[in-house]
């Protein structure tokens, strides 16, 4: 693989394994909005949650490693889907 | 600003979701005409990484934070089209697996993140390389970044206030007010990341609607 792409991919683990762990868990913006001015209970339509890692936790696992777990999914999954939307759609020249 | 299921009405999920999906057929199409096979892998490379980025919560005033969108970031250097694209792997990738942002909701986070940010930031970025072509491009990114991250938050505002769970008037004022914040950020780390992308030799964006990424 190019070797600027595995150089980014190697900053990107490092992200996961170094940065994301120690976020800040304050609300994030719109959330803030939304305790704020009252509609964080907004229901217009239900929630559809199917999610296996639900806010960024593995359940059951602890703090940092079911962070880094699901940061280095996510990673993956989301390089699979780009490479495969990118396969799909630019043909070969 | 991933809105979650319930915060709009099912109008302007229809909506919003129509006019994503029309978009990304656009998209996809330039896509396939604008890149070339060795640029796949740079490109996956973005939407992972800017997954990660996302992850990083950093503080902002009054116990509030913020986070990267990357909309900018990837237009800087793919252009707008691709970066919907690129955005929109983060996005659905982040709904399925760990419920941020709903999926009723999909289409209104798509055009605030994948489609108006980017094409907003790059717009910006673009100008400001065409008025200083040789050091324009790190102003170009902070600024396009900033205001990419305030027009997908105004648009947000927009979209609360069309559901009927926020008077326009009320939320705007406020959504715009911490989006100006944590849009510092945005132009902090993507000018930042371009700066590192630039010294790696990642061609960037510098004419309009040319994409110079070689393989």
């Amino acid at each position: 693989m190019d070797r600027r792409a595995v150089r980014l991919l190697l900053v990107t683990v490092v992200v996961v394994l170094v940065l994301a762990p120690f976020a800040s868990s304050f609300p994030d913006g719109l959330e803030r909005v939304a305790e704020d001015l009252g509609f964080l209970s907004a229901d217009h339509m239900s929630e559809i949650n199917v999610a296996i890692m639900p806010d960024y936790e593995v359940p059951g696992l602890g703090g940092y490693t079911g962070t880094v777990l699901t940061g280095l999914f996510g990673v993956a999954v989301t390089f699979l889907l780009t490479v495969g939307l990118g396969k799909l759609f630019i043909q070969k020249k | 600003m991933h809105i979650p299921d319930g915060f709009l009405n099912w109008q302007t999920c229809a909506t919003t979701a129509a006019a994503s999906s029309g978009y990304l057929m656009t998209a996809l199409y330039k896509t396939g005409a604008r890149l070339n096979q060795k640029q796949i892998p740079l490109m996956g490379v973005m939407g992972a990484f800017i997954f990660a980025a996302q992850m990083v919560n950093f503080p902002i005033a009054g116990g509030t934070s913020g986070h990267l969108a990357g909309g900018t970031l990837a237009a800087t250097v793919f252009g707008p089209w691709v970066a919907s694209i690129i955005m929109t792997s983060v996005l659905v990738i982040q709904w399925l697996f760990m419920n941020d942002g709903g999926l009723t909701v999909l289409g209104a986070n798509v055009l605030n993140l994948a489609v108006i940010g980017p094409w907003v930031g790059y717009l910006v970025y673009i100008l400001f390389t065409r008025l200083f072509p040789k050091k324009g491009y790190v102003t170009g990114a902070f600024l396009g970044a900033w205001l990419s991250v305030l027009a997908a938050a105004g648009a947000v505002g927009i979209e609360l206030a069309a559901s009927g769970t926020i008077e326009l008037s009320v939320v705007l004022p406020v959504i715009l007010f911490w989006h100006a914040l944590i849009g510092i950020g945005e132009g902090i780390i993507t000018s930042a990341v371009l700066i590192y992308l630039e010294k790696n030799n990642w061609p960037l964006v510098k004419k309009a609607a040319e994409v110079h990424v070689n393989g």
